[in-house]
């Protein structure tokens, strides 16, 4: 290694070493904890346990997680009620590493149940919560330490608010890349379906359900995720970029039934905030006289350096989490087609699929189909959500096989009509009706067995007349 | 507070965001003037709620509250045919009055047919749309009925009661019970042979001149429950329902948005899916798994009348003045085809007419009683082309207009 390369690896360790003020972290905690609680207290009070986990006769499985299986709706209950208990914990800080060990683990326990669950948000608040274990944001503010369960703290190295940073700009950069195609920056789809619809929306309606808003906010929803967590990083164009992600995330919010999405992305994004922000701010208000201690100096000329194991495996992190959401480049076809690395890769609201199935079975050898409605086996809201996935449809279409098999006592051969309207397209065909999917396995190569996106363009919205 | 006074400076950077915004949500005047002028004044949310508007007003004027009426008048005459029946002293004017009363449950039960897509509000089950109260069960329970539970309130006469209604099932009233207390051609019962109606010879020690009586008396306290429900339905749409529903988004107190009246109708059109398609034809056709026959004619609605095949053309009627807005010959209707229309999917619009022309047509192609003609190929036709219309709906149509499918707004979306 030469001498330069090592001066500027030493320079970085002692950079990502350096002790930031935790403030901006506690408050996170703080804020993080009490949005959970009532994000889970939402689908006990309106009564969501019994319509996702009751009502499905089927849940999807993530592969490699059949085990996770949902409980009996009392059960669910409790496991809500405990991860909600886990996130007040994190909230006032009170037995905080267990908690948000406890909070982790159930929330991505209920992530797990069901394929059709899946949310980018709630697996961005997997990732969060799972590298808030790592980090002793009860040192300041917290029920730990008023009880003197733990020592204060006041600082923590650099490398989490950078790694913390890191996440949430992923989240913005790859929600730009997933709009980086000709349907949302040409055709203005799926926005356009979907602005249609909200024009009565309180302040913005009349403006969304403008002719060229569709377009307009497109373009600007592309730029926003793509440069928005540069000018958060940039201590001059912080506040305003800021004001734009408050401004933005209440529009979608006020737009669109996106639940928590809005709030989680406002909070989570403070952590382009100086870490001392808020002891800056209190000290302005005159809550709490200033200390140069902790207010004014972020880093100190001699630290200890975080252990080079500790920072491999940050680094092992985020290299993961950079590489993820690329791997739809790797696979052919259109992604808002196949769904091929969709998930897990920050493609935000960028298509709108509506979706019909039928599993055709027969008996090896025989002749007559019989249809199977995948509505026997799901709620609307299951079946919505999965006829445009096509690893979805093969779960589901080697289920009922595996049912039918057992039912008629000999081998059966599952076929798929499934049927999906891609951003207001009219309906193509998206699995190869001809192919026996029984005994397919989920590979990863669907293209044996679906068939190409369309080439048409999406509908192509306004003709210029009142009704 | 240093930082914030240090970053209160505008920058390039800051000056590009908020140009983005005012961009973004203030939209500029060159693409709103048009627009704006054309709004007439105190409606909100521009041309697209302006549509769908419109379509409310015509789907309330030109299709529930026509098709409520009609279900009212049928019942009312319904009700006074069977009454009459049950009346009847002479086996003579017993015949002939039982046809009568036979005619007019074909005719009510067309009406109620057509009003079968028409489940939303009050009639409407309380769970899937707002101001439901069941009064659709009430009058017709099917795919739930218990002709076996019919036959034996006929022996126990406990319809007589004043408190029949409110301590029976559904499946003991409606337009069910009824097919089967007026077209029950033997006397025979439906109940297995270790049901005490069998087995302690209940049903035998009635007589067949009890079952007659009976089941004529049974009859005429069912029709008239069947015409006050339905009276009480068209009361409700025109005391207060029809007026939440042509008020959505404006002052409605059910519908905070149009979009929201638009999805509750969408939700009610899956009769189309579940019952009309799946049930009515794909189970007795022998295409689900439902059937493990050839064919399964048993599974037919109308299991007395052989109203199976009218019943589905009037479920397609009713589909079809959904889609128009009101008779397919009304100019002035407003449906889902012009909303497409609006939406410049002119193409969708047309398919989606065309296919439920076709299907009309489809019916009238197969001979009736539906239960002998299964197997022919127009029956199979026929049910290829409710499904063309099945995945229309689900796929381009819901996407196009964003409707939501029934229980989407459990949970949250991104």
């Amino acid at each position: 290694m030469s001498s330069q390369t090592t001066q500027l690896t030493s320079r970085l360790h002692h950079k990502l070493s350096a002790p930031k003020c935790l403030a901006a972290l506690a408050v996170l905690r703080t804020l993080f904890g009490a949005m959970m609680v009532f994000s889970l207290c939402r689908f006990m009070a309106n009564g969501w346990i019994e319509r996702l986990y009751a009502e499905p006769r089927f849940f999807f499985k993530y592969p490699g997680f059949s085990w996770a299986s949902v409980g009996s709706t009392e059960v669910m209950y409790i496991l809500y009620s405990i991860v909600a208990l886990a996130s007040a914990a994190i909230s006032i800080g009170l037995f905080y590493r267990v908690a948000v060990i406890i909070f982790c683990l159930g929330f991505c326990y209920i992530q797990l149940l069901d394929v059709t669950l899946y949310l980018n948000h709630y697996y961005l608040v997997c990732l969060i919560s799972g590298i808030m274990i790592f980090l002793p944001l009860n040192g300041m503010w917290s029920a730990d330490v008023a009880l003197g369960l733990r020592k204060p703290r006041t600082h923590f190295p650099a490398w989490a608010t950078y790694l913390l940073r890191l996440q949430v700009g992923i989240v913005y950069f790859y929600a730009a890349i997933a709009k980086f195609q000709p349907d949302w920056l040409f055709y203005g789809q799926p926005l356009s379906i979907w602005l249609h619809a909200r024009t009565e929306t309180w302040l913005i309606g009349p403006l969304v359900g403008l002719p060229c808003a569709p377009l307009v906010m497109s373009w600007a929803g592309f730029f926003y995720d793509l440069t928005v967590w540069i000018f958060l990083l940039i201590r001059q164009t912080r506040p305003l970029a800021y004001m734009a992600v408050i401004l933005f995330h209440l529009s979608t919010g006020l737009l669109f039934n996106i639940g928590m999405f809005p709030v989680i992305m406002i909070v989570v994004t403070t952590v382009f905030f100086e870490p001392c922000w808020p002891q800056r701010w209190l000290s302005r208000g005159s809550f709490i006289p200033h200390s140069p201690a902790i207010g004014s100096s972020d880093t100190s000329t001699s630290h200890p350096l975080t252990p080079w194991p500790v920072l491999s495996v940050v680094t092992l992190y985020a290299l993961l989490q950079l590489s993820i959401p690329l791997r739809a480049i790797f696979i052919p076809g259109d992604v808002l087609w196949n769904e091929q690395g969709m998930r897990f890769a920050w493609k935000v609201m960028v298509r709108s699929k509506g979706g019909d199935i039928y599993y055709r079975i027969r008996k090896s050898g025989d002749t007559r189909d019989i249809e199977i409605s995948a509505l026997k086996y799901l709620t609307w809201r299951q079946f919505s959500d999965m006829c445009g996935q096509p690893d979805l449809i093969l779960q589901l279409g080697k289920h009922i096989g595996s049912e039918y098999e057992h039912r008629w006592g000999q081998p059966v051969e599952v076929r798929v009509d499934a049927w999906v309207s891609l951003n207001g397209r009219p309906p193509a065909r998206l699995v190869d009706p001809t192919m026996n999917i029984q005994h397919l396995t989920d590979s990863g190569n669907y293209s044996r067995w679906l068939m190409p996106a369309p080439n048409t363009p999406p509908l192509i919205m306004y003709k210029a007349s009142t009704p | 507070m240093v930082y914030l006074t240090k970053c209160s400076n505008p920058t390039r950077s800051s000056l590009f965001y908020t140009a983005l915004f005012a961009w973004a949500f203030s939209l500029g005047s060159s693409c709103s003037d048009t627009q704006k002028e054309e709004e007439p004044p105190g409606v909100d949310g521009g041309v697209q709620a302006l549509a769908r508007q419109a379509f409310l007003l015509s789907q309330v004027d030109n299709v529930f509250l026509p098709t409520y009426e009609r279900l009212a008048d049928a019942t009312k005459s319904l009700q006074i045919a069977v009454e009459a029946y049950a009346s009847a002293s002479s086996s003579d004017n017993q015949t002939t009055s039982q046809k009568d009363a036979q005619d007019a449950f074909i005719t009510a039960s067309a009406a109620i047919q057509e009003a079968e897509l028409l489940q939303l509000g009050p009639y409407g089950d309380n769970v899937t749309f707002f101001g439901g109260t069941d009064l659709r069960n009430r009058i017709y329970s099917w795919p739930v009925v218990n002709t076996c539970k019919v036959d034996e309130e006929t022996v126990d006469a406990a319809y007589s009661e004043t408190d029949f209604f409110t301590n029976s099932l559904v499946t003991a009233y409606g337009l069910d019970a009824l097919e089967r207390l007026l077209f029950s051609s033997d006397f025979s019962n439906t109940c297995p042979n270790q049901h005490s109606l069998n087995s302690q010879g209940r049903w035998d020690a009635l007589g067949e001149a009890g079952i007659i009586k009976n089941r004529a008396e049974y009859a005429a306290v069912v029709a008239a429950k069947i015409a006050e429900d339905s009276e009480t339905l068209l009361n409700e749409w025109k005391m207060g329902f029809g007026e939440q529903l042509r008020t959505a988004g404006t002052s409605s107190d059910v519908y905070s948005t149009s979009q929201d009246a638009l999805d509750q109708i969408f939700a009610s059109m899956f009769y189309f899916e579940i019952s009309l398609k799946d049930s009515k034809l794909g189970e007795p056709l022998g295409i689900t798994a439902l059937c493990s026959q050839k064919v399964c004619p048993d599974a037919l609605e109308s299991q007395f009348a052989q109203q199976s095949l009218e019943w589905i053309q009037a479920n397609l009627k009713s589909f079809e003045r959904l889609l128009h807005g009101g008779e397919p010959d009304d100019e002035q209707a407003v449906g889902f085809l012009e909303l497409l229309e609006e939406m410049n999917a002119n193409e969708l619009a047309e398919e989606l007419a065309q296919l439920t022309s076709n299907a009309i047509q489809a019916t009238a192609a197969v001979s009736s009683p539906l239960a002998e003609n299964l197997e022919r190929p127009e029956t199979e036709e026929l049910y290829q082309i409710l499904r063309d219309i099945g995945t229309l709906l689900k796929t381009q149509l819901s996407s196009t207009l964003a409707l939501d499918v029934p229980e989407a707004a459990a949970g949250d979306n991104d």
